[in-house]
C-alpha cells in the first residue's frame, strides 16, 4: 500500500489540476469523506443526521474503515478532479493538500479556537481548515490494577522514572505493565521531553534529528519498555492488538490519543481513567488534530455550511459526548460535554492541561512517506532487530531524499 | 508412488484447510467474546450469532446481491473476451502474434497501483463514478492480459491442420472460434472463468476508489468495514468473509468437476 501511494502521489502532482469543474450538485447534497472504527463512525452518522434535522440538508457520509484507504482514495478523487466535498484529514498527512491549494480556506474566528491546532493547519498565514479536536498522547490507565498492585495514581506531573516504576510493577504473570506503539507519533512525546528535538525545522523540516544525545535519550527511554519485558513481543502485539490487551485488562498501562475514549467506554469489567505523557528533563507531548477541509471544485458553499454546523459548537457538543473528541472550541472543552464526570475518563481535564505544552510534528508534503519509513525503522528498533544507532542511520539515510525533495 | 502422490496432495490439501477452518470455527464463536490465545477447532458454544450481527452491522444481503450483479455481467464477458483475443493471437502471423504476446507480458507486468488515477480520470470524464461500469469495464479486455495468454497458449496446442480444415469448410473466424476450437479448450474457459471470478468477487480497489453511495457498494468494501469493529468483533468479520468466501468456494467446486472431468476426455489435448 505504501509503494502504491508512492506512486499515486506522484501521478497526482503530475496530473494536478486535471479537472475542476467538480460534482456536488445544486439539491446541495454533499459527500463527506472520513475514516475510523465502528464508534467513531456512529458519532458521525448522529452528526449527519442532526445536521439534516436541522437545516434539511442532506450529507453523504463515505465513511472509509481505515487511513490508508482513506488517503489512496483522497489522492485519487482529487487527482482525478472528483474530490469529496468535504473531507477530515490529520494534519500530518494534510501538507500535500495544502501545498497544492487545492482546499478553499475557511472564515475562522480564530479565537474561539485553541491556537495549536489552528497553527498546524494554517499555511502561509492562511488558515486552511477548521480544526475539529486538540487530542494529544496520554497514558490510558487500569486503575483497578494499579490498586491491586499497591500503587499510587498517577499525578498530574508525574515522571518518566515513576511510569517506569509502575510499568514494572504492573509487569506480573500474564499481564504486561504498558503498552506503546512504536512509530514517530509516539516516539516524538519521549525525544521532546528528554529535551531532543524530532526534525531541525518543523514548518520546513530537511531532515530528522534523532542523533543528538538529548534525541537519544528520549529514544532509549521509549525502547527500554520493551528491552525490560514491561511491553508486549512483537509477536503478543501481532496477535492482539495493544487496545484488545488494555480492554481485557492484561495491560496495565496504554499510550494513545483520545481516540480510544469511545471504545473503552464499552469496557464494564474494571474502573479506567487517563494520566499526563509524564514529563522527564522538558514537559511535552504531541499533537493529535484533524480538521474539516472543503474541497476545491465541489460545493464549496453548501460544504463550509456544513463544515461551520460540524465544527461548530453544535457538533463539537455532539462529539464531545460521544466520547471522541477533544473539542478544538475553548468553550466546548471547558463544558461539561468534554468533562462530565459521569463517564470515563474521569480525568479528561488531563488532555487540557496538556494543551500548552503540545508540540506538533511536521505537515509539509512529504511528511507522511517520511513518517512511514520512520516508522518501519522504529518498529525494528523497537522489537529488537536493530540497534540505536542502526535504527537512527536508517531512518536519516531512508528520509533525507524524502524531506529534501520540498 | 501413488501413495507418495496422494500424500502430498493431501499435505497441500492441510495447507489450504487450515485458514478455511479458521474461517468457519472463528464465524461461528460467540461475538463480544475476548479472544484466547488458544485456538478451539470447534468454538463452545457453536452460535450463529456473529453471522446475525454481520448482516446487522452492514447490509451485507445488499452488498452480496450488488456483487453478485457485478461478478453475473463482468465474468462471462472476460471469459468471451480473453477467449476471442487469445484465438485470435494464434492466428495472427508470426512476427505480430510474438509482437502480441511480448505486449500482453508487458502489460501483466504493469503495477495494478499505476492504473488506479488513469482510469480513474477515464471514467470520471465518462461520467461513470459511483457506477459498476468501471468495476465491469475490464471484463471487455479479457480482464487480465493473464486471461488472454492463458487462452492463447491453449489454442496453440489445437492442431493447425484442423483449423485450416475449418477454413476448408467455410467458417469464418468466429465460427472456428466456436465450432472448432473454444469446444478444445474447455478446461481453460473453466479455469478462467473461476479465476475472473474471484477477481471480480474480491475486488477491493475499485469499488474503493469508484463507488461512494452505500447502495452500490460490494461486498469486499463490507467486509472490510466491519474490520473496523474492534477487538471484540472478530468472529463477526470471520462471519462476513466467510459469507463472502461461499460463493467463491461452491463457485469452484462446481467447475472443478467439470475441468477435471473434461481434462480427461480431452485425452489427446492432454498430452
Amino acid at each position: 500500500m505504501a509503494r502504491a501511494l508512492i506512486v499515486l502521489t506522484v501521478l497526482a502532482v503530475l496530473l494536478a489540476g486535471c479537472g475542476d469543474d467538480g460534482g456536488g450538485g445544486a439539491d446541495g447534497k454533499i459527500r463527506f469523506q472520513l475514516f475510523g472504527d465502528a464508534e467513531e463512525l456512529k458519532a458521525y452518522r448522529d452528526l449527519v443526521r442532526d445536521y439534516a434535522k436541522d437545516t434539511g440538508r442532506e450529507v453523504q457520509l463515505v465513511e472509509i474503515p481505515d487511513r490508508e484507504a482513506h488517503l489512496a482514495k483522497l489522492l485519487t478523487s482529487f487527482a482525478g478532479g472528483d474530490p469529496p466535498d468535504v473531507f477530515l484529514i490529520n494534519y500530518r498527512n494534510f501538507g500535500g493538500y495544502a501545498e497544492r491549494s487545492v482546499v478553499v480556506p475557511p472564515q475562522l474566528e480564530a479565537d474561539d479556537f485553541y491556537p495549536q491546532p489552528v497553527e498546524a493547519f494554517t499555511v502561509d498565514g492562511r488558515t486552511q481548515c477548521v480544526p475539529q479536536n486538540v487530542s494529544s498522547l496520554v497514558v490510558y490507565y487500569n486503575v483497578d490494577a494499579f490498586e491491586r498492585t499497591g500503587l499510587e495514581r498517577p499525578a498530574k506531573d508525574w515522571t518518566h522514572d515513576e511510569l517506569v516504576r509502575a510499568a514494572r510493577a504492573l509487569t506480573q504473570g500474564e499481564q504486561y505493565g504498558i503498552g506503546v506503539e512504536p512509530g514517530i507519533v509516539r516516539a516524538s512525546a519521549f525525544v521532546w521531553a528528554a529535551g531532543g528535538e524530532v526534525v531541525d525545522r518543523t514548518d520546513d523540516p530537511t531532515r530528522f534529528t534523532l542523533d543528538t544525545p538529548e534525541a537519544r535519550r528520549g529514544l532509549a527511554r521509549l525502547v527500554e519498555l520493551r528491552r525490560a519485558g514491561f511491553s508486549p513481543t512483537a509477536k503478543e502485539a501481532e496477535s492482539r492488538s495493544l487496545e484488545e490487551r488494555f480492554i481485557d485488562g492484561s495491560l496495565g498501562m496504554f499510550m494513545s490519543s483520545r481516540r480510544e475514549v469511545p471504545s473503552f467506554r464499552t469496557i464494564e469489567g474494571f474502573e479506567w481513567d487517563v494520566a499526563a505523557f509524564p514529563r522527564a528533563e522538558e514537559n511535552f507531548t504531541v499533537l493529535h488534530s484533524d480538521a474539516y477541509c472543503v474541497a476545491k471544485g465541489g460545493n464549496a458553499e453548501a460544504a463550509a455550511a456544513f463544515v461551520e454546523y460540524a465544527a461548530g459548537e453544535k457538533g463539537q457538543r455532539l462529539l464531545a459526548r460521544s466520547g471522541r473528541i477533544v473539542p478544538s472550541r475553548r468553550a466546548i472543552a471547558r463544558s461539561p460535554e468534554f468533562l462530565d464526570p459521569s463517564k470515563p475518563p474521569v480525568s479528561s481535564q488531563v488532555f487540557l492541561d496538556a494543551i500548552p505544552r503540545i508540540k506538533r510534528l511536521p505537515t509539509d508534503a512529504s511528511w507522511t512517506e517520511a513518517e512511514d519509513a520512520a516508522d518501519l525503522a522504529l518498529e525494528r528498533l523497537y522489537y529488537g532487530d536493530l540497534s540505536l544507532d542502526e535504527a537512527i542511520e536508517r531512518i536519516d539515510r531512508e528520509t533525507r531524499p524524502l524531506l529534501g525533495r520540498g | 508412488m501413488s501413495t507418495a502422490r496422494s500424500l502430498g496432495a493431501l499435505l497441500v490439501a492441510l495447507l489450504f484447510v487450515a485458514p478455511l477452518t479458521f474461517l468457519v470455527s472463528g464465524a461461528l464463536r460467540e461475538p463480544g467474546l475476548l479472544p484466547t490465545d488458544t485456538f478451539a477447532l470447534v468454538p463452545d458454544p457453536v452460535t450463529t450469532a456473529a453471522i446475525e450481527r454481520a448482516f446487522d452491522l452492514v447490509r451485507l444481503g445488499r452488498l452480496f446481491l450488488n456483487s453478485a450483479i457485478v461478478a453475473l455481467i463482468a465474468v462471462p464477458i472476460a471469459v468471451v473476451v480473453a477467449s476471442w483475443a487469445g484465438f485470435g493471437m494464434v492466428l495472427l502471423p508470426a512476427k505480430a502474434r510474438r509482437l502480441a504476446v511480448g505486449l500482453s507480458l508487458v502489460l501483466l507486468m504493469v503495477p495494478l497501483a499505476a492504473l488506479w488515477l488513469p482510469r480513474f480520470v477515464i471514467f470520471r470524464s465518462l461520467g461513470f463514478v459511483d457506477t459498476w461500469v468501471p468495476l465491469i469495464a475490464p471484463a471487455l479486455l479479457g480482464m487480465s492480459p493473464f486471461y488472454v495468454l492463458l487462452f492463447y497458449w491453449s489454442y496453440r496446442r489445437v492442431p493447425r491442420d484442423l483449423i485450416d480444415a475449418g477454413r476448408l469448410e467455410g467458417l469464418g473466424a468466429f465460427g472456428l472460434w466456436w465450432r472448432v476450437a473454444s469446444p478444445l479448450v474447455r478446461p481453460t474457459t473453466f479455469a478462467v472463468g473461476a479465476l475472473a471470478f474471484v477477481t471480480t468477487w474480491g475486488n477491493f480497489i475499485d469499488p474503493l476508489l469508484f463507488i461512494n453511495d452505500p447502495d452500490r457498494a460490494t461486498l469486499p468494501l463490507g467486509v472490510h468495514s466491519l474490520a473496523a469493529v474492534g477487538p471484540t468483533g472478530f468472529p463477526v468479520v470471520l462471519a462476513a468473509a466467510l459469507v463472502a468466501t461461499l460463493p467463491a468456494v461452491i463457485a469452484f467446486a462446481l467447475v472443478q468437476r467439470r475441468f477435471l472431468q473434461n481434462t480427461r476426455e480431452a485425452g489427446w489435448l492432454g498430452r
